[in-house]
């Protein structure tokens, strides 16, 4: 068993506790503030991600790094000026808020970066508003994306009103409920009677945490014992305690 | 008949509050302006480098034309890569520093120097990191190295040298 602790992008802490069968995980999140002006959404990545942008997301486009201490802040923007982007790129993680438009005005800029200070650590990366009378941080999650997992996790007290009505089953400290994929039929065909075909959500003390397992199907042996005996690995020893 | 009577009491009453005011619309008039002057200043340039200074001790020598420093610690795997991996180059000052004498001496075969103070003074949180001081002592440009960081390439583009000239690396570990 594997125990990560992780720090949300709202700075709680997160524990994840994780079986050797998961593999080597890549931690993501993401959350929103919200204050005068319309709610902005970050999403947290492992370092380095942003490097696919100039050739991959915006090919042709251009991009600017001012260097801060700790991180370098990177604009993004497309060639034909249809989207852009803003990154706080730390040592270990970075954080990308899209404006999906071109780079707004200087003086928006200012204002976006003087209003969320960025804390980086090898655990997580952290964005704080840096006047939180009147702003509002929502939507936190972490994301552990893993080779044959999906992993989110909320505070329980945010997730809350996204749980089923109805009772779930009840598996040591948690209750669950399984939810069917939105899979095309040849996929669902395929999946038909395996764990494979549904979303698990589970709902802690203090978090509520969801696990797939979304499958490419070009591998012949997608499940087999070896891929059954890891799915059952993962989800019986599958715990997560949101701390805030 | 005492000289304290009710409308003078009263009066005085108003102009102790009104004193009060006063120096709070002050108070308040002043935020306001520091507000103006900074944050709410929307030709004030806040999306550019930060200046940074080094200490002197890390400044490029004479005839050189930038120093090339390697902030490292004695855990780190990928420091030692880095090390092997940064070439001598004429013209340039390369300084492997390290927060005390122990770790340095683990870094042969180039100029290391042990400093905790200097090395605070740089850290931002991440070992190794790479820094280029040009001859003002400004930091003009900085970069995380990570396991599969190309560092000749990364070197390369920081000192702004033709990709062939900082190839190879000559340092003996």
């Amino acid at each position: 068993m594997i125990q990560t602790e992780r720090i949300s992008a709202d700075g709680a802490r997160v524990r994840i506790n994780l079986p050797e069968e998961a593999g080597a995980v890549a931690w993501h999140g993401h959350t929103r503030l919200a204050g005068q002006g319309p709610a902005r959404n970050y999403s947290i990545a492992p370092a380095g991600r942003h490097r696919a942008i100039p050739t991959k997301i915006f090919p042709g486009g251009s991009g600017k790094t001012y260097r801060r201490m700790g991180f370098d802040l990177i604009l993004y923007e497309a060639a034909d000026r249809s989207n852009s982007c803003l990154i706080w790129a730390g040592p270990y993680n970075e954080a990308t808020t899209w404006f999906g438009g071109p780079v707004p005005k200087p003086a928006v800029l200012n204002s976006l970066v003087t209003s969320v200070t960025f804390t980086d650590s090898a655990d997580g990366a952290q964005l704080t508003p840096r006047n939180p009378v009147g702003v509002q941080q929502y939507g936190t999650v972490v994301l552990g994306i893993g080779h044959e997992f999906l992993l989110m996790a909320k505070d329980a007290r945010a997730g809350r009103d996204a749980l089923p009505n109805w009772q779930g089953a009840v598996i040591g400290n948690s209750e669950v409920w399984k939810e069917r994929l939105d899979l095309d039929p040849k996929q669902r065909d395929a999946l038909a009677g395996t764990p494979l075909e549904w979303r698990y959500i589970y709902a802690s003390p203090t978090s509520i945490f969801t696990i797939a397992f979304p499958q490419r199907l070009d591998s012949a042996e997608f499940w087999n014992k070896k891929e059954r005996d890891r799915v059952t690995a993962v989800m019986a020893g599958l715990k997560v305690e949101w701390d805030s | 008949m005492g000289f304290m009577n009710l409308s003078v009491s009263v009066s005085l009453l108003a102009v102790l509050v009104s004193g009060f005011a006063v120096l709070a619309i002050g108070a308040v008039y002043a935020r306001l302006r520091k507000l103006e002057h900074t944050a709410l200043n929307p030709s004030s340039a806040r999306l550019e480098d930060l200046a940074r200074q080094v200490p002197p001790a890390l400044w490029p020598g004479p005839g050189q034309s930038h120093s090339l420093i390697l902030l490292m610690d004695g855990t780190c795997s990928t420091c030692h890569t880095l090390w092997e991996a940064a070439p001598d180059l004429a013209g340039i000052r390369v300084i492997g520093l390290l927060p005390d004498e122990r770790t340095a001496s683990r870094f042969g075969g180039g100029t290391t120097l042990a400093d905790p103070d200097l090395w605070r003074n740089l850290y931002e949180g991440y070992t190794p990191c790479v820094y280029v001081v040009d001859t003002a002592g400004t930091v003009a440009d900085r970069r995380y190295v990570y396991g599969d960081t190309d560092v000749p390439a990364l070197l390369a583009e920081v000192l702004r040298l033709p990709v062939t000239a900082a190839q190879g690396g000559t340092r003996v570990h």
